[in-house]
């Protein structure tokens, strides 16, 4: 079975991740002299609705820069947090503010820097390569993947059982609830995934692609919505949004 | 040392007075709190203050009219005297209000009183679910990470590092239910008192106290009237923590920040591309560290709206009254305080009452008492928004602007700063040194004296009798001499 074999590969995945806080323990690195493969503005909006979909409480708008480049033994992905005010008027700041996360090739892992350069914490990754395959797919979506593409859809979820509109829609059912994926059939790109759990959905996420030179397409924007588990009826809404994209990755 | 009996005949807890001129002053605790909380500083106030202390228990659940009633009883069978001095924290300020309506009062001094109510009686409901919510959320995120040998992920095995980030986020998950837990034991019991009614902005008791004939009353009535103001040490950082453990503000609110850096690190692990972006089982560790990550972002925020309605913490507060509330209103005077939190201001106050006793309500040191370390004048306390010829600031006391937005204050580590709502704007730079006063001389100079009473920084505008320093609106402090021309000013440009 598809899920269980993910599950296997989350096992090897989590079984190498440890995380420390290694508070102020070792300066700021410099970064790579190598011009960046990718690079975007990623913005995350997020916030409380209700039943409705009215807004009830709006959350920080989360902003980084996130930037991959090709480094000895593969590729690394830096993000740094901008530093912004809580609210328009006010002393709160967020604590985020110059903090960045760097993930590393192979065993270097993960490491996050706070505003003055400190290292506050690490996350070791020495699995990352092992694994790789299975869960690392890159940022940018290559129009001469398409039948790749298809290829893992249908070894993750089987053959696809009829259409939604044009979309393909993929189904796997295992003990966390139904997972609906629709597909963008000429790209075979996911569009939207619906999770019910209990007869509810739980869980609805929808992806929007934009097109790059060179017969490419990169994420644009992800929007998910959560069902709290309150009863309440309210949602918690995370939009992801990347601008000001460059970059030549691809596969 | 003198000795204090409690005349428990009386069950007013009327501290007996030691010597016929002593005048009777009554300490009031506020709600949820009791009439040994006073203990500490009353002790101490009737062995420097001409004082018969009393501390009485109040019946702290009920409005403030039935509290008041229950007051005026015992002050009846006791024959208090009509000169009698009421000291009221919190609540108890509002009591003795409403107990001068019933009885002659000699004088009222609040502390850290609600006058204009307290909007934590409307929101600490909705506070407390918001914290119990982020650990319940904690607990769910450890499970998905296999935290419980009952999921599906059981048999994951984590590395020794792994079980330290586990247990960071499990102490922060400690932490909020330590707070939630404080709300649980000290405030949530008021959430069903039929005081809570009176406690809230725009109330009829409040209304009816605030209210034009009664302020009237009040100025005929109790001439002496003093607010003691109360704005808590950054009062933003750590806000749950100032209102139900301030030991622990810097220490809670850096948790939060390690916290958040941490949960990062673990939703950037699971993200887009390390991970597919339909990834269900990373997207859903995804969401549920955002979801963490955003409450843990607006902790302050919560809070603050639920003290002021300001989710901004662009309101000052003492951890549970904002700032602007608790102005003894009316004509009469109020003294302002940087520092102590709410939980902590009548041990905390002590010289600062001693000093308002003395000075605003006409109280007499007692005969070869000490005045307060560093004070030998006793000086009277600056007023609301200027220190005039000859006045002072000791530590932790401060000046604010009228609207509240700015204060200048004497720390206690020696510097003389002045915040606005972003925080410190300009300083004096003297921090390190041992405090003594700041003060603004009659001769026209601004000096910051060190404890030994050497003077280490000045304006250098001598010479100029008649000068007023003004902490103003627009954030600026100002120096003006009699003709109202400026001769100084902070910061500069």
């Amino acid at each position: 079975m598809h899920g269980t074999r993910q599950s296997k590969g989350w096992r090897m995945a989590l079984a190498a991740v440890g995380l420390a806080w290694a508070r102020g323990s070792a300066a700021q690195e410099g970064a790579p002299a190598v011009s960046p493969m990718y690079s975007a503005e990623v913005v995350v909006e997020e916030s409380i609705v209700d039943a409705r979909g009215a807004v009830l409480e709006a959350r920080p708008t989360t902003r980084y820069r996130v930037v991959r480049r090709q480094v000895d033994g593969g590729v690394e992905t830096e993000m740094t947090f901008v530093a912004g005010r809580m609210f328009d008027k006010g002393p709160l700041r967020d604590p985020r503010g110059g903090m960045r996360i760097v993930r590393s090739p192979g065993s270097a892992g993960t490491q996050v820097y706070d505003e003055s350069g400190a290292l506050v914490a690490s996350l070791d990754d020495t699995a990352a390569a092992a694994v790789a395959g299975e869960r690392e797919t890159g940022v940018v979506f290559a129009d001469r993947d398409v039948s790749r593409r298809a290829a893992a859809l249908a070894r993750r979820h089987g053959q696809a059982r009829g259409r939604v509109g044009r979309r393909l829609r993929y189904v796997l059912a295992d003990r966390d609830g139904d997972t609906e994926t629709l597909v963008e059939p000429d790209t075979m790109l996911p569009a939207e995934i619906n999770v019910m759990k209990g007869g509810a959905l739980a869980l609805r996420t929808t992806f929007g692609y934009a097109r790059m030179p060179g017969g490419r397409w990169y994420l644009a924007s992800a929007r998910s919505e959560t069902a709290l588990t309150d009863g309440s009826g309210r949602r918690f809404v995370s939009k992801r949004t990347q601008i000001n994209v460059t970059g030549t990755e691809g596969r | 040392m003198r000795r204090i009996a409690l005349v428990a005949a009386l069950a007013l807890g009327f501290v007996q007075p030691a010597q016929a001129q002593d005048r009777l002053t009554v300490f009031l605790h506020g709600f949820n709190s009791n009439a040994g909380t006073w203990w500490g500083t009353a002790t101490r106030l009737q062995g420097r203050l001409q004082i018969a202390a009393a501390l009485p228990e109040l019946p702290w659940h009920v409005p403030f009219d039935a509290q008041a009633n229950h007051l005026n009883n015992l002050a009846n069978s006791a024959g208090a005297p009509a000169d009698t001095v009421i000291v009221g924290h919190s609540n108890g300020g509002l009591v003795a209000r409403q107990l001068s309506t019933k009885r002659p009062v000699g004088g009222i001094v609040s502390l850290g009183s609600a006058h204009l109510g307290a909007p934590l009686a409307h929101n600490i409901q909705g506070a407390a679910f918001h914290y119990l919510n982020t650990g319940q959320q904690l607990s769910t995120l450890l499970w998905l990470l296999g935290a419980s040998h009952t999921n599906q992920y059981s048999g994951i095995w984590f590395s020794s590092r792994m079980t330290l980030v586990r247990a960071a986020v499990a102490t922060l998950g400690a932490v909020l239910a330590h707070t939630v837990n404080d709300i649980a034991v000290n405030i949530w019991p008021i959430v069903t008192a039929p005081v809570l009614a009176d406690m809230k902005p725009g109330s009829a008791a409040l209304a009816s106290l605030n209210s034009g004939g009664n302020l009237g009353r009040e100025s005929a009535a109790v001439p002496r009237r003093v607010g003691m103001v109360f704005t808590a040490r950054d009062w933003w950082l750590g806000a749950p923590f100032v209102a139900g453990a301030p030991d622990k503000q810097y220490w809670g609110h850096g948790a939060v920040v390690e916290g958040i850096r941490g949960l990062e690190a673990i939703r950037a692990y699971f993200d887009y591309p390390n991970f597919a972006p339909w990834d269900g089982v990373a997207q859903n560790i995804r969401i549920q560290a955002s979801m963490i990550i955003s409450n843990l972002l607006v902790y302050n925020s919560v809070w603050c709206f639920a003290t002021t309605y300001d989710p901004s913490c662009s309101i000052s507060t003492d951890g549970v009254v904002p700032t602007p509330s608790q102005y003894f209103p009316g004509n009469a005077q109020n003294v302002g305080f940087y520092g102590p939190a709410h939980m902590l201001q009548k041990d905390a106050s002590a010289d600062a009452l001693y000093d308002v006793l003395i000075n605003r309500i006409g109280l007499r040191a007692r005969s070869g008492a000490p005045g307060n370390p560093g004070n030998p004048g006793n000086p009277g306390s600056p007023p609301a928004s200027t220190l005039s010829g000859g006045e002072r600031l000791y530590p932790d006391q401060f000046v604010r602007s009228p609207n509240g937005a700015y204060f200048l204050t004497y720390q206690m580590d020696g510097n003389l700063v002045l915040y606005g709502p972003e925080g410190a704007v300009w300083s004096s730079s003297t921090h390190g040194s041992s405090p003594g006063f700041a003060t603004m001389q009659g001769d026209g100079n601004l000096v910051v004296y060190r404890s030994d009473g050497v003077p280490i920084w000045a304006t250098d505008t001598p010479d100029i009798p008649g000068a007023e320093l003004r902490v103003q609106d627009d954030g600026y402090i100002v120096l003006y001499d009699s003709g109202n021309n400026v001769i100084w000013y902070a910061p500069n440009p």
